[in-house]
């Protein structure tokens, strides 16, 4: 099991276009993976969705915690919390 | 790839929802929209669906999103003249319905699966129980 726990910098936070970005990105790993907003108190640690990621709140400055358990839960924690970091300089 | 037809009794309305869907998959998905009358105002046009169809139509079929009741029967009346495309009407809501269809899409799913997660939008509740209280 790999974890980590990465805070968004993206204006909008993980809404819209970062998070399809991050929902595709998550379809390229094997692991299941979860994610947790940790910065809002009722919220619970759920299997990534598109569903799941619109309605974690998840706004600039809060943290996330993402979760990967398999085969390739290594690479999926690096590449999710990469791209999360990117897509606040892209904007 | 799945391709995705918006039909809206508004040609902005349809363009709109199709530039949302595009730009939360980078474009990677056939999206064309459709919407209003042949003379530019509100309404369903048979033709305009029609030619929408051919234009975003692949083996691999088409999701149709519409806005209203009207635009759904007038592209169930469309078909009834193409047996042989491969579509399927989405009881989804237009907007989110096209942003879940097309992300799906985009990483390759099938047009049942990409039905489906059009459908699963019905239960996205966009306002946090968190946000409500400021309501107050």
């Amino acid at each position: 099991m790999e974890e980590r726990v990465v805070r968004i910098r993206h204006p909008f936070g993980l809404h819209a276009r970062p998070a399809a970005d991050f929902y595709r990105k998550t379809r390229e790993f094997r692991s299941r993976i979860t994610i947790r907003n940790m910065s809002r108190r009722s919220s619970v640690e759920l299997p990534v969705s598109l569903l799941n990621l619109l309605q974690l709140g998840a706004a600039q400055g809060h943290e996330v915690l993402i979760r990967a358990e398999g085969e390739d839960e290594r690479e999926a924690v690096t590449a999710l919390a990469a791209l999360l970091d990117q897509l606040a300089i892209e904007e | 790839m799945v391709g995705i037809l918006i039909v809206a009794h508004s040609e902005q309305l349809a363009s709109g929802v199709k530039e949302l869907a595009a730009q939360a998959t980078h474009s990677q998905v056939p999206i064309v929209a459709v919407g209003g009358a042949i003379d530019g105002s509100l309404g369903i046009s048979a033709e305009a669906i029609r030619d929408g169809l051919r234009r975003v139509a692949s083996n691999d079929g088409v999701l149709v999103l519409v806005d209203l009741t009207s635009a759904a029967l007038s592209v169930e009346a469309v078909l009834e003249d193409e047996p042989a495309m491969r579509v399927v009407i989405s009881n989804a809501p237009l907007v989110e319905g096209a942003y879940f269809a097309a992300v799906e899409a985009s990483v390759g799913a099938t047009l049942e699966e990409t039905a489906a997660a059009a459908l699963r939008a019905r239960d996205l509740i966009k306002v946090h129980p968190e946000h409500r209280l400021h309501t107050r």
